[in-house]
């Protein structure tokens, strides 16, 4: 369980961390897409500023009387590149004309009927009107102004001063003068939606109008004249930026532009709420952020030279020059740049990362099981083992165990250990033997045949009363042996009775050694008649024993045997006393016999 | 141990169940293609047999594995500027795979500088004048040699060497007319009249008067759509005063219920399908057409090089086994549909060799007169 919590908490941690890297990485597309997009739609709209300035001055061009506006409008739009079509209009605002540009937009633009159509919007117009009559209004006391700045330029100019501060202001004033003296500062507006259709157009949608009033050579006016701005051009703009995050792997993207004053979308959208975009104002999204109302990620930035496009340099020479705050041109509200990506792809980014981190998490858990389980199999079992199988040696209870031979570091151990135990057991069998045994005959010593005779006694009494018998031998005339045939002889001849009165036992029953030639036995179950008989047999079998194999064919020994029941209440030793009294009896009564 | 691993190996499957549980996106093609004006029979034809064919691709498990197609439909009314709005709508804003039409040649240059710029393969399904080549455009086309060759001797053979040219006034009749004078001289024979018009003219009786005062015996007609109609029906009305054999270019089985039989009796033409003609492909194509959309629906060839094309579209995707499209490009190039003498195969030029059959209108029915066998016109690239 800790180990399944400690890898959640860190797969969580790591989820979270990823997750953050995704929205970052979010973050930091949109973020270059909308920048670079601000930039470049700046830039896009300026140029086709100063483009219009271009076409404003070939318009109100004075010095070829016989060129008519039409002509003066195909000459015109031929110094720019950023127009589709330039339409003329009277001053009712009904179409007299239309000119084309070249470019390789309009290549297949078929040229369409729209003579005696107002494709300028009410506003438009009136604005046209609004500023064409302030302008016409405040002419003499502009062209006055002129004539007084370029008196004081004269004047500075006679007395040498033409690098001062004050020489090159005036210089810019009578600049500035220059433009709206020709004629009224131009009306920027969005076309209707369907005038592109009406006019052929490559592109839906509303454009860019940059309009003017067409101006006779005395300021009289004559029509307008309005420039349409080539949207195909403002459109690939946009879809680069577009290929740009499709690049980094982005599906579900929307770039568009919208107008500020109206919420109106100039570019059609795919994925982003378009609803929501018609509700009131959009906020500006200057850094990316999320967008529940919007459905995704948004980064939106103004547009400045939209705003700026209608000029707001204003001439300002002094309090009496001042030009009418209604020559100032009205704020424009601007278009703004919209990068939105879906937030289906953030989601099925993270959906993924989540599922990924649960497997692997999955996969560590099951990893971590099977090594645990590994390492119990293999090691801390056997260890658990071994350490029961030194716990058991330890308590003298060593039982062989059933490790699985193996080659490394835990087999040699329990290979050692298991030498170590053999060896153990092998001198403590060799201890016992020593602690135990008669070293001669390799029958029970006087102390292990007390020990046993005690253990049986006990056992008898617990099984309810077996009966014991006791049986002391004697070897009759065992001094004799010894003198006659030597004391190796003796050993011998104690030898071979040993194993002689063995064979007549069951296994039951006990042998030991209690003196030189002195022996006594225990037989287990047996009540004195049976002893009897028992002792018989084995007096018999001696006194029946050769000793060929020694080369002593003439070797003969006796035993003499006494017998006595060892009663229930009584000890060993009186018991044995008693037995001992019957062998001496035989001994009285001549020897190789039984007595009880 | 064993089973460790067998667990370790089903945890190893899951992400693959995982993918394979979610839902592909479609892979959407852009339409364009003139559901009204002049050209609007070709249009609505042809968009049925793209929708037919992804509809089939679509119950037989979509493409690559699962992608089912998808079509995004806009009528450009026959207008090349609304051909080039489209394309740059469905592109730029609906982000298709590949654009498929328009009718008109000027539509489809106006259409292919869009494709061509954006790098997006078009699928081009009518009849045009040839040379139009560009990596991104796919002409499944009959172009001049594929029947102007083969059927000028066969006019002339039967019916005389004297012929009158009627077309409309744009690059297609131009260049087919060129085509026409070039095969005419080559068997002899003589063009006594070549004329093109405006589109949407009422009324060309002035028309059959130059035809009657021209003397030819072969009338060879460029004038398909909705104006063919009318002027085969007009036709019928006017006394030449003599046999007069017409070839009606682009002629199809929509023309038998646009244009009464006896003014469409006796008229030739000569397609690369032609619904009657009694092969398994042909005959299976117009069985499953008919399902789709009833029997009593013409099937024509526009119909059938629009769902050729959609079928063409998702073996070059499937060669290419990703949805790149510049992959997808490159391996349109030696694609084949069908088999035996209804081959189609597209060419390195990014044209057809395609089997040809002259037919002629009769009693309510196009039935093919003769198959002119596969026609292999020469490479469609400039300078080659």
């Amino acid at each position: 369980m800790p180990l399944i919590v400690a890898i959640l908490v860190l797969a969580h941690g790591y989820y979270k961390a990823h997750e953050r890297l995704i929205i970052d990485h979010f973050k930091q597309s949109l973020l270059l897409a909308v920048s670079v997009g601000e930039r470049e739609l700046n830039y896009f709209i300026d140029t086709r500023d100063r483009e219009f300035k271009q076409i404003s001055a070939a318009m109100s061009r004075c010095d070829r009387v016989e060129e008519s506006a039409s002509e003066r409008a195909l000459w015109a739009l031929r110094y720019t590149s950023g127009f589709s079509a330039m339409i003329l209009s009277d001053t009712q605002g009904r179409t007299t004309h239309v000119e084309l540009s070249s470019n390789s937009s309009n290549r297949f633009v078929l040229r369409q009927e729209v003579e005696g159509e107002r494709l300028l919007s009410a506003d438009s117009l009136a604005e046209l009107r609004y500023r064409y009559d302030e302008w016409y209004r405040y002419l003499p006391q502009l062209k006055a102004s002129e004539q007084q700045k370029l008196s004081e330029l004269n004047a500075m100019a006679s007395r040498g001063e033409v690098n001062s501060h004050r020489f090159r202001m005036a210089q810019q004033q009578l600049f500035d003068m220059k433009e709206v003296l020709n004629s009224p500062y131009p009306v920027i507006s969005l076309s209707e939606a369907d005038n592109a259709k009406k006019l052929g157009l490559p592109f839906s949608g509303s454009t860019l109008l940059f309009s003017k009033p067409i101006l006779g050579c005395n300021a009289e006016l004559l029509g307008y004249y309005t420039a349409y701005l080539d949207k195909t051009q403002l459109e690939d703009l946009l879809f680069i930026t577009k290929q740009n995050l499709h690049s980094n792997g982005f599906a579900e993207i929307d770039v568009t532009l919208i107008d500020n004053g109206t919420g109106q979308l100039l570019i059609p959208v795919r994925w982003i709420a378009e609803e929501q975009m018609k509700v009131g104002v959009m906020q500006e999204f200057y850094l990316p952020a999320l967008s529940m109302k919007y459905g995704g990620m948004v980064a939106s930035r103004l547009i400045e030279r939209s705003q700026q496009i209608t000029p707001v340099s204003h001439l300002h020479l002094d309090d009496d020059h001042r030009i009418d705050e209604a020559l100032w041109p009205k704020p424009k509200p601007g278009v703004q740049l919209v990068v939105f990506i879906s937030k289906k792809e953030l989601k099925d980014l993270c959906d993924w990362l989540l599922v990924k981190v649960l497997l692997w998490s999955l996969l560590l858990v099951v990893i971590s099981f099977g090594l645990i389980l590994y390492l119990s199999n293999h090691i801390a079992s056997p260890i658990v083992a071994l350490r029961k199988q030194t716990a058991l040696l330890a308590a003298g209870e060593y039982q062989e165990s059933d490790f699985k031979a193996r080659t490394d570091e835990i087999g040699e151990l329990f290979q050692t250990f298991e030498e170590m135990a053999i060896s153990i057991k092998s001198k403590e069998r060799q201890l016992t033997a020593l602690a135990t045994q008669d070293f001669l005959t390799g029958v029970m010593n006087r102390r292990a045949f007390f020990s046993t005779a005690f253990e049986e006694h006990q056992r008898a009494i617990r099984e309810g009363g077996t009966d014991i018998t006791i049986l002391m031998v004697d070897l009759d005339h065992f001094k004799q042996v010894n003198d006659q045939f030597g004391h190796k002889v003796g050993d011998q001849a104690l030898v071979k009775l040993c194993r002689s009165i063995e064979m007549l036992l069951r296994v039951e029953d006990k042998l030991g050694r209690i003196g030189g030639e002195e022996f006594a036995l225990l037989l287990i179950d047996s009540n004195e008649a049976q002893a009897i008989d028992i002792a018989e047999r084995i007096r018999s079998s001696v006194e029946a024993m050769a000793f060929d194999e020694i080369g002593l064919p003439e070797l003969q020994i006796t035993i003499s045997i006494g017998v006595s029941q060892w009663l229930h209440d009584e000890s060993f030793e009186t018991a044995l006393s008693r037995a001992d009294e019957k062998l001496y009896m035989a001994k009285q009564a001549g020897r190789n016999r039984v007595e009880s | 141990m064993s089973l460790f691993l067998k667990l370790f190996a089903v945890l190893l499957c899951l992400p693959l169940l995982l993918s394979c549980s979610s839902d592909k996106p479609p892979i959407r093609v852009g339409v364009v293609l003139p559901l009204s004006g002049a050209f609007q029979i070709y249009g609505e034809q042809g968009l049925k047999g793209a929708q037919l064919a992804v509809e089939k691709i679509n119950a037989e498990g979509g493409v690559l594995g699962g992608y089912p197609l998808e079509l995004v439909v806009r009528d450009n009314e026959t207008i090349p500027a609304e051909a080039v709005r489209y394309s740059r709508e469905l592109i730029q804003i609906e982000n298709v795979f590949a654009l498929l039409g328009p009718v008109s040649s000027s539509a489809r240059y106006a259409m292919s500088e869009v494709a061509a710029q954006h790098k997006v393969p078009q699928l081009y399904g009518i009849d045009y004048e040839g040379e139009h080549y560009n990596r991104y455009l796919i002409c499944y086309s009959t172009i001049p040699e594929h029947y102007v060759s083969p059927i000028i001797p066969y006019l002339n053979d039967n019916y005389g060497g004297s012929f009158y040219i009627f077309g409309y006034d744009y690059i297609w009749p131009h260049k087919m007319s060129d085509r026409i004078l070039s095969e005419v001289e080559k068997v002899g024979g003589v063009v006594s009249g070549i004329e093109f018009t405006p589109f949407a003219v009422k009324d060309y009786t002035p028309v059959f008067q130059r035809i009657e005062a021209s003397g030819a015996r072969n009338l060879l007609l460029i004038l398909p759509g909705n104006d063919g109609f009318n002027f085969l029906t007009q036709m019928s009305k006017f006394s030449f005063g003599r046999p007069l054999t017409t070839f009606a270019f682009a002629a199809d089985e929509s023309y038998l219920k646009a244009v009464p039989s006896e003014a469409l009796d006796g008229v030739y033409t000569a397609l690369h399908f032609i619904s009657s003609w009694q092969s398994p492909a042909f005959q299976r194509f117009v069985a499953l057409y008919q399902e789709r959309f009833g029997e009593q629906v013409s099937v024509t060839y526009s119909s059938k090089s629009h769902y050729d094309l959609i079928y063409l579209l998702k073996a070059a995707i499937e060669k290419a086994g990703s949805l790149d499209r510049e992959q997808a490009a490159s391996a349109l190039q030696g694609l084949k549909l069908y088999s035996g003498q209804e081959t189609v195969a597209l060419r390195e030029d990014h044209h057809f060799d395609l089997p040809m059959f002259l037919g002629q209108f009769n009693q309510k029915s196009l039935n093919v007169i003769k198959p002119l066998g596969t026609i292999r016109p020469s490479d469609q690239r400039v300078g080659h």
